[in-house]
């Protein structure tokens, strides 16, 4: 009988990346459950949006451009250590930070100059609810990428992880792209 | 071996406190998968207690051994521990254990992931229970916890609030469970296991995995707008605000058909690891077995409306044929196991007479499903008792009746020591018995009209025998149940030594040590086929 010798992972797919690309399937069944929930109450609503609430389309527009460039300066970030060159790598992670911060202060600024509430009715809270939960998880976002800069002092084990975390910040894109068109554009 | 299964067993008395540490801070998936299935079973034993008390207030008419108000905590208590914390983390809890070994890993893919799944599970469970303490009392809203009767006016106490944010921690940490056993089924596995080499169990615990993946996230979805109407002034489910209180039931649902499939389909591969082993045969139809896992995976998202035909708000037709579908990968399944042990050279030790169990109690269940899932039958039997006798047989007389047959199986695997044979067939004989009475009855009790979560009835409805008869069947069973955890402490102040392989097991787990060592093989045979352990038992036969 042939001795094998006990395995760690048989497969060249970094295991992380593989959980990264998992966790973001399921949060998209998250979002995807907050946007059914916002088709089915807008078709069975008379007018849409309700009277009297119209939102205004700058600053979401803002909110898009600052948001697709993040996506740019993850993956710089990326390339730069792939090329090994640590501090290229920071600065970007640096940008893709202050542009994530900058997204939430914009947004926030957007939210308490509307004139409706959570409380309003059915599309307050839907409003709220979706743009609140993705701003939440821009926050996480944020984090992760502190998280980055501390593994950054061992490029090997960063590599992983600089990859996992620009998926996650494309998936934030994309369920913001959606916001975007839904909430905004299809008004 | 026998050296160390002794301490294994009872380890010194200095040693423990620094044990019991270990334990809280473990990683080890084998560690994990213990604590998960007794935390689980514990909640299983409590949640049995509150059946009891529900029992005894529906013996007779007219009754008051509890309140209304304490009937509706009792039901959704019960209803709440026994699906969320019971036979769905229990399965978890035995993949934790079970998956590593049977690929052929040393530890799940993310270890430390794995423990946060199990301490979040946890604090979810105790979080649910904690609104018992509340002055409102704990949830009183059901399982599903319908919009609105768990909205604020229904219920303003915090009893609410600590079941969405419980159950919230519960889905987090089965979210994060499915994608570790994800992970290490597909890129841990050791040489040789190739994905058609799969232990079924294994197989089963992917599709349950995906379905995680796919129908817990919108069942947080719900929470979070149950939770935004109630304390932060939304009106998700307010018809009078805009909103549409039959989106929640079409996400609530959305997640509950996949979940009951969350709560089978690792049981479906408990008896098929059981069946062929005491069948002295391989599975019949092991290609077949996993593609109709991964038929009924595929089929469980699109079924869901068959719980909400009675609210006219959706296509019956179309949710009903699909129902009926799904009868037919299910119905695949046991001729596979009725297959394995057609001409087998069986044996009933105690984990067959359970899988045996599961096979007789889930047929009927099985059954009734069908029944239900035509539109013009289901109008006049939901809400009845039919449809908690349908729910009972298919998880407490099959997934229950299997995780009985997972514990008498794979406990000597787990701790190095057998059961006690005895007493568990007795707990069997008690528990076939005891279940039946209870729940067959409430298919009539259905049929003659007895409507569900109704806190008594009057003597004149004439249903006072059959309720006697279930709450005497109950006591039965519970009684069942207690035998087998008599067992375990009796088995344990005198432990018969169990050896690698007490049943001539198949899988990969059956060739490491009972308990196996902390990376679970010093060495691991060649695979060649789905049953590694018995192609090396037939190799070792064969050499000189
Ligand atoms: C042959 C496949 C099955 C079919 C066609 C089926 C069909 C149905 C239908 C139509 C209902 C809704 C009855 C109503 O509310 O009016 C129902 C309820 C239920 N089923 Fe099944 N079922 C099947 C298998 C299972 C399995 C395998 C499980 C779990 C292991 C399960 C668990 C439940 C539960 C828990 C409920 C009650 C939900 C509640 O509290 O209202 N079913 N089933
Ligand atoms: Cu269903």
């Amino acid at each position: 009988m042939a001795q094998a010798a006990v395995t760690s992972a048989s497969s060249k797919t970094p295991v992380g990346v593989f959980g990264m690309v998992l966790f973001i399937a399921s949060e998209m069944m998250f979002f995807g459950g907050l946007f059914a929930g916002y088709f089915m109450i807008r078709s069975s609503a008379s007018r849409w949006p309700p009277d009297g609430i119209r939102l205004d389309l700058v600053e979401p527009t803002v909110l898009t451009a600052v948001i697709t460039l993040t996506t740019v300066t993850i993956y710089l970030a990326r390339r730069a250590l792939k090329m090994q060159s640590i501090g290229a790598m920071r600065s970007w992670v640096w940008t893709t930070f202050a542009l994530g911060a900058a997204f939430l202060a914009i947004e926030y600024h957007e939210w308490a100059n509307t004139d409706f509430k959570i409380s309003t009715n059915a599309y307050g809270s839907l409003f709220y609810t979706m743009t609140g939960f993705h701003g939440l998880h821009v926050l996480i976002g944020l984090a992760l990428l502190l998280g980055l800069l501390a593994a950054a002092r061992h490029p090997g084990q960063a590599r992983g992880g600089a990859e996992a975390i620009a998926y996650y910040w494309h998936f934030l894109y994309v369920v913001w792209l959606g916001l975007y068109g839904v909430i905004y554009l299809l008004q | 071996m026998n050296g160390t299964v002794a301490e294994a067993v009872r380890p010194p008395r200095k040693a423990q406190s620094a044990d019991f540490v270990a334990w809280l801070v473990t990683t080890d998936h084998k560690r994990i998968g213990v604590l998960y299935m007794c935390t689980s079973f514990a909640f299983f034993l409590i949640a049995g207690i509150l059946a009891l008390a529900i029992r005894a207030q529906l013996a007779a008419p007219g009754l008051s051994v509890v309140g209304p108000h304490a009937f509706n905590e009792l039901f959704t208590l019960h209803g709440t521990a026994m699906i969320f914390l019971f036979v769905a983390p229990f399965g978890l809890g035995l993949a934790n254990y079970l998956v590593p070994l049977q690929v052929g890993a040393a530890d799940m893919a993310f270890p430390r992931v794995n423990a946060l799944s199990y301490w979040l599970f946890v604090a979810g469970g105790l979080t649910v229970f904690s609104g018992a303490a509340t002055n409102g009392g704990a949830a009183d809203a059901g399982w599903f916890a319908y919009a609105p009767l768990s909205d604020i006016r229904n219920g303003s106490g915090a009893g609410m609030d600590l079941w969405i944010v419980g159950l919230l921690m519960v889905s987090a940490a089965s979210i994060m469970t499915g994608i570790n056993l994800l992970a290490t089924s597909l890129l841990y596995r050791a040489p040789g296991m190739t994905m058609w080499r799969l232990p079924v169990f294994t197989w089963e615990m992917i599709v349950t995995s995906i379905l995680i993946l796919m129908a817990f996230p919108p069942l947080a979805t719900a929470l979070a707008m149950v939770f935004v109407d109630r304390r932060l002034g939304g009106h998700f489910f307010d018809a009078a605000h805009g909103g549409n209180p039959i989106l929640y039931q079409h996400l609530f649902w959305f997640f509950g058909h996949p979940e009951v499939y969350i709560m089978i389909l690792p049981f479906f591969g408990v008896v098929s690891e059981t069946i062929p082993v005491f069948s002295r045969k391989p599975v019949f139809g092991y290609v077949g077995l996993v593609l109709s896992a991964l038929a009924i995976g595929g089929l469980s998202v699109g079924v869901w409306a068959h719980h909400m035909f009675a609210t006219g708000a959706v296509t019956n037709s179309f949710f009903s044929a699909v129902s009926f579908l799904i009868a037919v990968p299910t119905g695949v399944k046991f001729f596979n196991w009725i297959g394995t042990m057609w001409r087998g050279q069986l044996t009933f030790p105690t984990p067959m007479l359970f899988s045996i169990g599961f096979l007789l109690n889930f047929l009927i269940g099985g059954i009734t499903g069908v029944i239900m899932a035509s539109p013009p039958v289901d109008f006049h039997i939901e809400d009845t008792y039919f449809i908690v006798a349908h729910l009972h047989y298919v998880l407490m007389g099959g997934s229950v009746f299997a995780i009985f047959a997972a514990i008498y199986f794979w406990f000597p695997k787990v701790f190095g020591f057998r059961l006690g044979e005895t007493l568990g067939k007795w707990s069997f004989w008690m528990m076939l018995p005891g279940f039946n009475l209870t729940f067959f009855p409430m298919h009539v009790l259905g049929l003659w009209g007895m409507p569900r979560r109704v806190v008594t009835y009057p003597a004149l409805a004439g249903w006072a025998h059959l309720n006697l008869l279930a709450t005497a069947g109950s006591v039965l069973l519970a009684l069942g149940v207690l035998l087998t955890v008599v067992n375990v402490w009796l088995s344990s102040r005198r432990p018969t030594p169990a050896g690698d392989d007490p049943w001539g097991g198949y899988s990969l787990e059956w060739v490491t040590t009972s308990p196996p060592p902390e990376h679970n093989y010093e060495w691991i045979p060649a695979i060649r086929s789905e049953r590694p352990a018995y192609d090396m038992r037939q190799t070792a036969a064969k050499a000189p």
